[in-house]
């Protein structure tokens, strides 16, 4: 071997040695969990108090400090929610595991408010525009029948929602296909039930829920505008537990239990509408009339070691609507199913790894069936992924995170009647990405998070470079201004055929490929979040670019390339958005206060007299919004949850006027002449919500009574203007209709817990 | 150096960020609509080989007080069709206005020719142009007699191909349109409506008047009633030009017309709703139209479009593209979609269409087999 390869080898290890850690030091790790049920905790933060080091436990619960001297140290751990943890732990030369069981706070019980501990750090993650809602908090806000964590998160500034009727979450300017929806890690699709009344999600056994509304870091892609990562419950690896519900809507029951090494978690929720369903039927004179939706949600999670853990879940959820009067059925159904497979393992506690393994298909079909002709659609789209993910922590300024991706997309889509098929789409693609993000202390008062995405896209050959940068600068003792800055690629889209403020048949998904180019956006986001007196105030404003948005193309009719049924081009959303929360004691809630504008130049829309296309408002530009969700427990066994919204109205087209064209097979058809495209504004949005709940115990049960009261002042928000088109007999003029959103809507429901 | 404290930042930054946000948001106000819009103008016209050309010149009419079949026709208008050749300035039909004509004679429509519209009214100018396609010749027709069983509703629905036809295709169609007619049938658009509620208000003046006026005045009456009964008698009608009667091919929807008379006692119908539910029963099953893309050569036809006993009328148009853009269009605008602004119009300066068609045909007999 000769002089200079010595020389490197030496230097080589030089580096080794000095990146793994001082001398004497060791790290402290080990999993957080629910001291009550054995369930693991995510984002708690976890530090050493008075000496300003820390981490945040990642999703699995898994938290590790590297590099602690040898000593006494305090180890603190708070979550909102329980109770703070706080240890005195004596670090030698050896690596110490260090479980630590949080206890939940007895919120409703006890009134006494809770100070924070002025040297905690409140959150290590730098993400801007991040929020997560524990389940507490995805249950304060009231809602039309039941619970929604989705219907929780379009209180959330920077979200905007279409209508009453619409849990689609429009992101600061973005539609809900471009948010990554994420169940346990596992992508799904057209998350909702009702034509959009309510998610999919189930909130008994949502353990956190968790949207990053923009400028996002490098470990999720393929979305242009946000990520919404719900993580469901393990099972309580304790006792057996059940808790459920009935409400006017539907029932639900979520079972879980110890079982093996770790635990197992059933939970299920059906609607129970066949009485409203039977009275409906009279009144259309129909032969056949049904409604129902289902969830059901299967996993266990088994603690193999404290090196490994496994995770087995599955989910399957639909919709189902059947129709059937006189001489023509209609038969409408959609719904998703998922699989996924979970191996964390610790390599060394300061490496962590994910192997997730998930399938996702969502259906779509619509059967229309006279006696002389059947007409089918049927949409599907099938997503098959191999995830990994690694944390590295190799000294105390740094965490390292990577991973591979590989994601097999298919879409296949026909439409035709019983013997012909008219479109028949069968697409099929690989997403393969690669990414590698740095969380980097660079000194006490700055952190920096640059990371880097790779994607490659085998359906028509794409690859695409996604730089993302954030930062964080510590201005106060609680005050920090914060900036990042990333590039986005969507290859995947929904041909939306959305009717102004509903869902209704809009499920048709599709690919890029040579014909359609994927979308793009650069996020830029600045703002500062500082805490005063019992508030986290966290002020923020955005910028996004996009290029290469999508609108179906209603002029196409007979191509079946995807490129020609849609209509494109870029477009931008920019605007401020402030949250004010508090989030421990007697009272808790938040202010959203957003304003914001979110405009695109389409092809072949807004054409000016050179026939070039205009930039105009998006059907979700919600120029201002306001919520304030308010949760208030007294009387011990009381609370009172209230909601108040405002917004701008919906932009729409005014119509001006109306003719009429006689073909020459002597029928006539008429048309509506619209003014320009969504530049006059419905009536603005205001609605007030109330929610009381009384509790009650029995024995080992836990029980609720909710009585709700969805917009209590009964303020006619509008849904939706349409003509009628007149009598001809009688000569009588159109009139323009309003189609209102919910009225006053009280209903009742009964929890129960055991 | 020491860091501002957090509540000064607040105080300083947040809160008048907050107050300016109020106040800025309590003074914005949204757009409003517009009062009163304009109208503008519209025009219809399909020219083909064979016929006289018709130009249908109207204006939109405002929202509120339009309703169906109404229209708001433009008399005046200077209505000019160029070719490379000629310039002919069409006529105004002195009993319709708003139609403009000019006869095959002066004005002939040629396969392959070029036609540019312009017409002005006021200050108004509407331009549109159409190159009328080359015919498709239909070549060969399957079944041309087709036999419908009661039975094929209940169970057989999928049997809905009872035939099928070919044609050459056209070197410039931008597509065809098909249109299956039912010739034993006769029915009114819906501009007819009115006449049947001006029907049973002479009906019900009839019945008022009676012993309180003179006979003769009364005569008057009767007279127009019996006009406009024999008016619907003789275009509302199951009756074909050789007297015979026909039926509808499902016993279903013929027992619901026999039924339909009763229902002048049984439900209170007058005679004017009878004749508008007739109307629009005979009106909406008498004709079918549908397009097929241009590279097509054949195309089905089905029981979807066939609701009657006798003769039928199969026509393969070959239309331009304005005509084409328009039909495959024509159901868009109604979903409140941002991009779904409506119809195809190619049409400069106004709305409508100026399209043209050339065309073969061929008849079928449909018959009931039990």
């Amino acid at each position: 071997m000769s002089k200079s390869t010595h020389k490197s080898i030496a230097l080589l290890a030089a580096l080794v040695l000095a990146s793994g850690g001082q001398a004497g030091a060791a790290d402290i790790s080990g999993f957080l969990r629910d001291a009550s049920n054995g369930e693991s905790l995510p984002y708690v933060n976890v530090y050493l108090k008075g000496e300003k080091r820390g981490f945040t436990a990642n999703e699995s619960g898994y938290y590790v400090i590297v590099d602690v001297k040898p000593g006494k140290h305090t180890l603190v751990a708070s979550l909102v929610g329980y109770r703070t943890f706080s240890e005195e732990v004596v670090v030698t030369a050896d690596d110490i595991v260090n479980d630590i069981s949080l206890i939940e706070q007895a919120l409703l019980f006890e009134a006494r408010v809770i100070k924070n501990d002025p040297e905690e750090v409140d959150d290590f993650d730098i993400s801007p525009g991040r929020t997560t809602l524990q389940p507490r908090e995805l249950k304060a806000a009231p809602a039309a029948i039941e619970a929604d964590p989705v219907r929780t998160i379009q209180t959330l500034p920077g979200v905007a929602s279409l209508s009453d009727f619409n849990v689609g979450l429009y992101v600061r300017g973005g539609t809900p296909d471009q948010n990554l929806v994420l169940l346990d890690g596992t992508d799904v699709y057209n998350a909702s039930h009702l034509f959009g009344l309510f998610s999919t999600f189930p909130a008994d056994a949502a353990k956190s829920t968790e949207l990053m509304r923009g400028a996002y870091p490098a470990r999720y892609g393929g979305r242009l505008s946000s990520v919404l990562n719900v993580i469901t419950d393990e099972g309580n690896k304790e006792e057996f537990e059940a808790t459920g519900g009935v409400s006017l809507l539907a029932s639900r029951l979520t079972m879980q239990g110890p079982v093996g090494r770790g635990s197992w978690l059933i939970s299920s929720r059906r609607t129970h509408l066949d009485p409203v369903i039977a009275i409906a039927r009279k009144a259309l004179d129909a032969k056949k009339f049904g409604y129902n939706f289902y969830d059901l949600q299967g996993k266990t999670h088994q603690v193999l070691s404290h090196t490994d853990q496994w995770t087995l879940a599955a989910y399957t959820g639909q919709d189902a609507l059947v129709y059937r009067f006189d001489e023509f059925d209609f038969d409408l159904e959609w719904g998703n199913r998922t699989v996924s497979s979970k191996w964390t393992h610790i390599f060394d506690s300061n490496l962590f790894g994910n192997l997730l393994v998930t399938g996702s298909r969502f259906r779509g079909a619509t059967v229309f069936d006279t006696e002389d002709v059947t007409l089918k659609e049927v949409n599907r789209l099938t997503d098959i992924s191999l995830k990994t993910d690694i944390n590295y922590v190799p000294d105390e300024n740094h965490t390292v995170e990577a991973g591979v991706n590989v994601k097999r997309m298919s879409m296949d889509y026909q439409f035709g009647e019983s013997s012909q098929i008219w479109y028949d789409l069968d697409v099929a693609g690989y997403h393969n990405s690669a990414y590698v993000q740095d969380n980097w202390s660079v000194n006490r008062l700055l952190v920096l998070q640059p990371g880097l995405r790779f994607n490659q896209f085998s359906n028509g050959g794409y690859t695409g470079w996604s730089p993302r940068l954030a930062a964080r600068y510590q201005v106060g003792q609680d005050t920090y201004l914060k900036a990042a800055v990333g590039r986005y690629h969507q290859y995947i889209f929904r041909l939306t055929r959305e009717f102004q403020g509903i869902s209704l048949l809009s499920n048709v998904w599709a690919l890029a490929d040579s014909t359609a180019e994927p979308s793009a956006a650069i996020h830029y986001v600045a703002g500062v979040e500082t805490r005063w007196r019992k508030f986290d105030v966290d002020l923020e404003g955005y910028y996004k670019d996009y290029s290469n948005l999508y609108e179906i193309n209603y002029d196409e009719q007979q191509s079946t390339k995807i490129g020609d049924l849609l209509r494109r081009g870029p477009g931008r959303a920019y605007g401020v958005d402030l949250l004010i929360r508090k989030r421990s004691g007697r009272q808790t809630g938040w202010l959203s206060v957003s304003t914001g504008l979110s405009e695109r130049t389409i092809d072949g829309l807004k054409l000016d007299e050179s026939l070039k296309p205009q930039s105009f408002n998006s059907k979700f530009d919600r120029r201002v919004s306001l919520n304030l969700i308010h949760s208030v427990s007294f009387r011990r066994r009381w609370r009172l949850n209230s909601r108040v919204a405002y917004a701008w109205g919906q932009p729409y087209a005014q119509v001006l006027g109306r003719g009429e064209i006689t073909l020459p097979s002597g029928l006539r058809w008429s048309f509506q002449e619209k003014g320009e495209l969504n530049a006059v504004r419905l009536p603005s949005y205001q609605r007030v919500d109330l929610a009381l709940q009384r509790r009650f115990k029995f024995d080992t049960w836990d029980m609720k009574f909710n009585l709700q009261v969805i917009n209590v002042t009964n303020h006619k928000n509008l849904f939706n203007y349409f003509w009628s088109e007149g009598k001809a007999d009688s000569q009588t003029p159109a009139k323009r209709r309003k189609i209102s959103m919910f009225p006053i809507l009280p209903s009742i429901g009964f929890d129960f817990s055991f | 150096m020491r860091p501002p404290a957090t509540h000064m930042l607040f105080a300083r930054f947040i809160a008048p960020f907050i107050a300016l946000f109020i106040t800025l948001w309590g003074g914005c106000s949204s757009p409003v609509e517009i009062d009163n819009p304009e109208q503008i103008l519209l025009i219809q016209a399909f020219l083909t080989p064979g016929e006289e050309v018709v130009v249908n010149v109207q204006k939109t009419l405002p929202s509120r007080l339009y309703y169906e079949g109404l229209e708001d026709p433009v008399s005046g208008a200077q209505v000019i069709v160029n070719t490379e050749a000629s310039t002919t300035v069409l006529d105004e039909d002195p009993a319709v206005a708003g139609i403009y004509k000019a006869s095959a004679q002066a004005l002939p429509v040629i396969e392959g020719e070029t036609y540019q519209l312009e017409v002005t009214h006021e200050d108004r100018v509407v331009r549109a142009r159409t190159t009328v396609p080359i015919r498709s010749r239909v070549t060969e027709v399957v079944n041309d007699t087709i036999t419908y069983f009661q039975r094929y509703g209940d169970i057989f629905g999928e049997l809905v191909h009872p035939g099928e036809f070919s044609w050459i295709k056209s070197p410039t169609a931008a597509g065809y349109v098909i249109i299956v007619e039912a010739l034993d049938v006769t029915s009114l658009p819906v501009t007819a409506e009115p006449l049947t509620a001006q029907f049973d208000t002479l009906l019900a003046l009839r019945e008022r008047l009676e012993g309180q006026v003179a006979n003769d005045s009364l005569r008057v009456l009767e007279r127009q009633i019996s006009d406009l009964r024999a008016y619907f008698n003789t275009n509302i009608t199951l009756v074909n030009d050789a007297g015979d009667t026909t039926r509808f091919l499902r016993e279903r929807q013929q027992e619901d017309w026999r039924e339909q008379e009763a229902k002048e006692s049984t439900n209170n119908w007058t005679e004017g709703k009878l004749w508008r539910e007739r109307r629009q029963d005979l009106f909406g099953n008498r004709v079918l139209d549908f397009w097929v893309p241009a590279d097509s050569t054949r195309s089905d036809f089905w029981w979807l479009g066939v609701r009657f006993e006798g003769e039928y009328r199969i026509t393969l148009q070959s239309v331009d593209e304005n005509y084409f853009d328009y039909y495959t269009t024509l159901f868009n605008g109604n979903s409140g979609a941002d991009s779904d602004p409506g119809p195809i119009f190619h049409v400069d300066g106004g709305t409508g269409v100026f399209g043209s068609y050339s065309r073969d045909s061929f008849r079928v007999i449909a018959r009931r087999g039990d």
